[in-house]
């Protein structure tokens, strides 16, 4: 008579597929869900245990204090010899500070290669543990940690070798002594950059984005009442995004490479009457810093109405001649734009930008 | 992984049950057993058995190539493609196309599956996923409910 582990193996109709590949169904499932293949059979039992992911978000456990336990025993019941690569851990709870300082220093130690953090903590003078920003393992990075009150410090050079993607969330930047911060200038693989609700502390007047790799660049919204400069120092450059609330003047090296630019500012919500004038001049000097390299731009309808409303007569004298545009897209509700308004900014774009085509689309229809 | 050779115009795979497929050298690319094969032959015509692949899902990994090797095709359409290719499967369709792929050696496609399963056993009971694997416990109910004990944070 056969053994009951023989049946097993025989009508099992995995049985022929190695252990890899059944991790790479568990990988893309929550982790929590893949810890539970344990209990299917003995070859199950120690599976997970291999998984060089980990995957946690608020739909899978809502409860904080189980949400943090999880992450906690999950870390201490795996295979600690495997290498973690992948983290992608999101909670829109409050969650011990400590747990995420716990999470880096074992994905530092663990090869991280990509790590996503969507998360809030509430504690006072939480210093983030600086490790994850020397991690030479580190390919993707993107931190939302949200402090209640302040801002987690970063480091004032990050210095990740292997860096590609980083996207950084309410974060405040740290300078030197002459008011100016260079925190990219030493990732030598960074190709794509989004900053959003990025501070700079009290004493920093100017944030640096040097890097001779990145391509692609998005700046979000500031809730900060003074914008800081930002000075691009970007010779590769080919993308670049601006969306928000958006008060930053900027400086731009000669960027040859750029291609592609959207434009989605906002200036007119009612919480914020007073950025309308400040959001107008930012977006002046961002149009004229580009004006000379943009190939494709593309305005929403947000952006147009900063345009209109800032100065019914003076836009013709403030805006830049584009040289080298080749494709202008217009976003248009019309329920915020008029048909006159609109003639009067493609008049303007169609005399300023020799060789461009202009495509309208209305979004309101 | 060797560049393919200029002269080779048509590749002919033959599945288990003996039927035939001739397809285009940029097909198999992403075979990479396949390819392995042609690297080392230095022939006009490249004849190759692949006795662990039935005809039927053969057939089915080539509508996938062709799709995602075709340049005319846009990624919205490929997708779509996708979408509609896992939803005519069986969950044995999909566990056979699964193992061919690791046969193969076909990196993306086994990414593509391999998700495709995971979003068919994910938020399941674990007596469904013992079922969909057609896994037999050898665990007793005392074991069982030991481990359960023992990972009691993934059970909560």
């Amino acid at each position: 008579m056969k053994s009951k582990r023989d049946r097993t193996e025989e009508e099992d109709m995995l049985s022929d597929l190695h252990d890899s590949i059944l991790l790479r169904i568990m990988k893309f499932m929550n982790t929590k869900e893949a810890v539970q293949t344990c209990v299917l059979s003995s070859r199950w039992k120690n599976l997970w245990k291999g998984l060089t992911s980990f995957k946690l978000n608020y739909y899978t456990i809502t409860d904080y204090t189980h949400f943090s336990e999880f992450v906690f025993w999950v870390l201490s019941n795996r295979d600690n010899l495997t290498s973690l690569h992948d983290i992608d851990l999101r909670q829109q709870f409050c969650i011990q500070p400590e747990l995420v300082n716990q999470v880096l220093t074992y994905a530092v130690s663990h090869n991280v290669q990509k790590l996503k953090m969507e998360i809030d903590i509430i504690k006072c003078g939480y210093k983030i543990n600086p490790c994850i920003f020397s991690c030479k393992s580190l390919t993707h990075l993107k931190l939302s940690i949200l402090v209640a009150p302040g801002m987690i410090e970063l480091p004032t050079s990050i210095q990740c070798p292997a860096l590609k993607c980083l996207h950084l969330e309410n974060v405040t930047f740290i300078g030197n002594d002459n008011g100016i911060v260079d925190p990219f200038s030493n990732c030598h693989m960074l190709s794509t950059l989004v900053l959003e609700h990025c501070y700079l502390h009290c004493n920093v007047e100017c944030l640096c984005i040097s890097n001779s790799k990145l391509s692609s660049l998005t700046i979000g919204s500031t809730i900060q009442a003074v914008g800081y400069k930002i000075v691009l120092s970007t010779p590769n450059l080919n993308y670049i995004n601006l969306t928000g609330y958006f008060i930053h003047q900027v400086s731009i090296c000669y960027l040859s490479f750029l291609e592609q630019v959207n434009v989605d500012v906002k200036g007119s919500e009612p919480y914020f009457p007073t950025y309308l004038d400040m959001t107008y001049s930012t977006l002046i000097s961002w149009l004229q810093g580009l004006a000379n390299y943009v190939k494709i731009l593309t305005l929403s309808s947000s952006t147009l109405q900063v345009l209109l409303r800032r100065t019914s007569g003076s836009i013709n004298s403030r805006l830049p001649c584009f040289v080298r545009l080749k494709s202008l897209k217009l976003k248009v509700k019309p329920s915020n734009i008029s048909d006159e308004e609109l003639r009067r900014l493609m008049n303007f774009f169609l005399e300023n930008s020799p060789q461009a085509e202009v495509f309208i689309d209305c979004l309101d229809i | 992984m060797a560049a393919e050779k200029s002269s080779i115009k048509i590749i002919t795979l033959i599945a288990a049950d003996g039927s035939v497929f001739e397809v285009e050298p940029n097909i198999v690319k992403e075979m990479k057993t396949v390819q392995s094969y042609i690297d080392e032959l230095d022939q006009n015509t490249v004849s190759i058995p692949l006795p662990n692949v039935f005809g039927n899902d053969l057939a089915m990994i080539i509508e996938y190539c062709k799709k995602h090797a075709s340049e005319e095709e846009t990624k919205e359409a490929k997708e779509e493609f996708d979408f509609e290719f896992v939803k005519r499967m069986k969950s044995d369709d999909k566990l056979r196309l699964l193992q061919a792929a690791s046969y193969l050696n076909m990196e993306s496609f086994l990414q593509f599956m391999a998700k495709a399963i995971a979003a068919e056993i994910e938020n399941q009971s674990v007596e469904f996923v013992r079922d969909y694997f057609q896994i037999e416990s050898d665990f007793t109910p005392e074991e069982e409910a030991e481990l359960r004990k023992e990972n009691e944070w993934a059970f909560k």
